[in-house]
């Protein structure tokens, strides 16, 4: 039977939304198991999202479109 | 009070009524009630037993205290103010737009916020589920999320998860950056990575937050661990009123 594999962009994508999935996961479960040391506060999450999203810009790479510059006052 | 629900709401703003929101500003507005008050009414340590002040109720939210950053007047001060030193019109609704949330918001709870201050002191409060932050952060989490309260932040997850694709690169860099001149600003000092990691860490949060909580509460915490989604609930926790 033959099998149909997903075009690169949908894999892309999907493998993006894993990814992510598994990160908020990871945190929470960092946050519920070291509460004492996580207390799941906002400023500890920053360091942590700070890694992943750098590290899904090396896994998924994507481009940065121009962006308009800031206007001069 | 409300706690995943004041990281989430803006997002919502942002994908519901589109380029009129600036998402950090209104983030802004959303903390901005809590954001000198709600470590003095924790206390210093997790367990609430080093406390700060005598009534933390009073102090959060009554008057004399900083219960006045709950009320409507608080948001239309704050926005006036942010209107006249950045001439930024969508800055300024925006930060009202998330102080207002949060301020009906914490209107569910048993203590209530005073809408109306300085006209009244009147507590707006429909008690869905009982105000514990006297009590400390770990009792306050575990009442939160075993009552109505863990429903509401799960409510707010739940539209956002709807949304998910606000948060993909492309849709920051091609509907979020270009329409708010703090991104303008903001990409010519710092990364691409960092840029994302602000834009998406209050959600990231909200949403890690509720899952960790409820796990936490509900199987690694040795107090109470039942969900309780009576009305004014959990019926375990002392019955606080409005100061």
């Amino acid at each position: 039977m033959p099998t149909t594999t997903p075009p690169p962009a949908v894999a892309r994508r999907r493998t993006a939304v894993a990814f992510w999935v598994g990160a908020v996961l990871l945190y929470a479960a960092l946050g519920a198991f070291f509460q004492p040391f996580f207390l799941l506060g906002f400023w500890e999450s920053l360091p942590f999202l700070f890694l992943a999203t750098w590290l899904a810009g090396r896994l998924f790479p994507r481009p940065v479109p121009p962006l308009p510059s800031v206007p001069r006052e | 009070m409300s706690w995943a629900a004041h990281d989430l709401e803006p997002f919502l703003f942002r994908a519901k009524l589109g380029a009129v929101i600036s998402l950090p500003l209104c983030l802004f507005g959303s903390y901005s009630p809590d954001i000198f008050s709600k470590w003095a009414v924790y206390g210093l340590d997790f367990t609430g037993d080093a406390k700060l002040v005598a009534d933390p109720v009073q102090l959060h939210r009554g008057f004399p205290g900083v219960g006045f950053t709950h009320s409507l007047s608080f948001g239309v001060l704050m926005a006036g103010i942010i209107l006249l030193m950045s001439k930024n019109p969508m800055w300024a609704f925006s930060f009202l737009l998330g102080a207002w949330a949060h301020v009906f918001s914490d209107t569910l709870d048993s203590v209530g916020v005073m809408l109306f201050f300085p006209f009244s002191e009147w507590h707006l409060h429909f008690g869905v589920w009982q105000y514990v932050g006297e009590a400390g952060r770990k009792e306050d989490a575990i009442a939160y999320y075993t009552s109505l309260g863990g429903v509401w932040d799960i409510l707010w997850a739940a539209w956002l998860a709807m949304h998910w694709r606000m948060f993909t690169a492309h849709h920051f860099h091609t509907e979020i950056v270009p329409k708010d001149s703090f991104w303008l600003w903001m990409r010519t000092k710092t990364s691409d990575a960092m840029m994302l990691s602000v834009f998406r860490v209050s959600a990231f949060f909200g949403v890690a937050s509720i899952l960790g909580w409820y796990v936490w509460a509900l199987f690694i915490n040795d107090f109470q661990s039942a969900l309780d989604w009576s009305l004014g609930g959990p019926q375990w926790a002392p019955k606080v009123g409005p100061p």
